[in-house]
């Protein structure tokens, strides 16, 4: 791994801005996180009717912005060989030779341990405990284990990614009902078809850098049917907040009107052609607009939750 | 004696920009966790944690005293006579001198 990672000998020295560090963190991931988290906090808060003080909310949640962009760091220290091999991740900021591997780890290290120690001060055990599972998650469970070994990896290593909302919820409360871990649930479950979108576009370049992929290892046909399957696991969870009281009108609307153009992208691509070897760029281009229109679907999904108890427009659908 | 060999002005402006970065950083979080501890300080005393239990405390709007530990009885529970929040009055003040 070490030999790889070394920027090409004829590429211009050059030195490392504040932004490579910033890339370092996966700052467009990191967006999702803290988003996520705040949508736990604000349903924890507008559930169970518990105040956080409001500085020491901002604090957990800049604790799970540090958290993320740990965990980004330890992946991308890891990960600096593969990223050299494949063109999209190239230019990132260790293959690219502006930051060195020892600074990527010592930097993922030192923030994994401050952002738990400030989630810990900022609210409780619990929400540390979780944070600091999250970061082992994404950066050893995932990166180091799953990634390289099993054409499953982005299926179990979702669930890295499904704890921001859990966390908050934590930080809240002080505990995690089952409300907390349906908003996990929808994140696991719209990883695979959001990841495997992309996959389909770059299963080139993961045969490439040797990462079994599902398309890679099954083919493009094998994940279009798992893609529209998730799909729908997916639209039937994002349902269920409705069933239990967390999710009124407005987000039960949302998950509806959403879940049905989520599915129809699905069905798209499903019959498309997409990531295998006779696919037009109609078939591509509509495995990109499932991509961009996942990334959507979650913002407006949280979004409608935190509308819900921030504004508040939450209006149960089933009166108990 | 190997001499050490300058660093270009470009590399130098790198470490001076770094430098800057790492002293906000630690800056802030000094500032965050005493924002915290002060946080921290200020709601436990406004719930007025201690480690003895307040067992007349005139605050409680019904007059309820709070519920004990089993075993434990009030004079356990209350906090030693140099603790208690309104010295006993039975020492007579000492006489001025005419």
């Amino acid at each position: 791994m070490t030999d790889q990672t070394a920027p090409s000998e004829g590429a211009q020295k050059r030195y490392a801005t504040a932004n490579d560090y910033v890339q370092l963190m996966k700052p467009r991931i990191m967006m999702l996180v803290v988003f996520t988290a705040v949508a736990g906090l604000v349903a924890a808060t507008g559930v169970t009717g518990h105040a956080m003080n409001p500085v020491m909310a901002a604090i957990a949640v800049l604790a799970v912005a540090l958290g993320s962009g740990a965990a980004g760091a330890i992946n991308m220290w890891y990960d600096s060989d593969i990223d050299l091999i494949m063109t999209r991740t190239s230019t990132r900021p260790i293959p690219s030779g502006a930051v060195p591997r020892e600074e990527a780890i010592a930097m993922g290290l030192i923030m994994s341990g401050v952002s738990v120690m400030l989630m810990w001060l900022a609210s409780n055990w619990l929400a540390a405990a979780l944070l600091a599972f999250s970061i082992f998650y994404y950066g050893v469970i995932y990166t180091m284990w799953l990634k390289r070994s099993t054409p499953q990896n982005i299926v179990i290593g979702g669930g890295a990614g499904a704890f921001p909302p859990v966390i908050g919820w934590a930080a809240v409360t002080g505990n995690v009902p089952l409300d907390a871990w349906i908003l996990f649930a929808i994140i696991f479950f719209w990883t695979p078809p959001h990841f495997w979108a992309l996959s389909l576009l770059a299963h080139g370049e993961y045969e490439k850098a040797g990462i079994p992929m599902l398309p890679v290892t099954h083919g493009a046909r094998a994940t279009r049917i798992q893609m529209l399957a998730y799909t729908l696991v997916l639209v039937a969870v994002s349902l269920t907040p409705v069933l239990t009281g967390l999710g009124g009108w407005l987000y039960g609307g949302v998950a509806i009107l959403l879940g049905a153009v989520f599915l129809w992208h699905s069905v798209k691509v499903w019959q498309s052609n997409a990531g295998g070897p006779d696919a037009t760029g109609a078939d591509q281009k509509g495995a990109r607009n499932m991509f961009l229109f996942s990334i959507l679907y979650l913002f407006a999904l949280f979004a409608a939750l935190i509308a819900e108890y921030a504004l508040p427009l939450h209006f149960p659908v089933i009166v108990s | 004696m190997v001499k050490p060999v300058p660093p270009v002005s470009e590399e130098m402006r790198a470490r001076k920009r770094r430098n800057l970065w790492l002293g906000l950083a630690l800056g802030g979080f000094v500032v965050l966790v005493g924002l915290t501890t002060a946080i921290r300080l200020a709601d436990a005393n406004e719930g007025n944690v201690s480690f003895y239990y307040n067992t007349d405390d005139s605050r409680q709007a019904d007059g309820a005293k709070p519920e004990l530990p089993p075993g434990m009885t009030p004079d356990q529970a209350a906090p030693p006579p140099n603790l208690a929040a309104e010295p006993p009055a039975s020492e007579p003040e000492e006489a001025a001198p005419q």
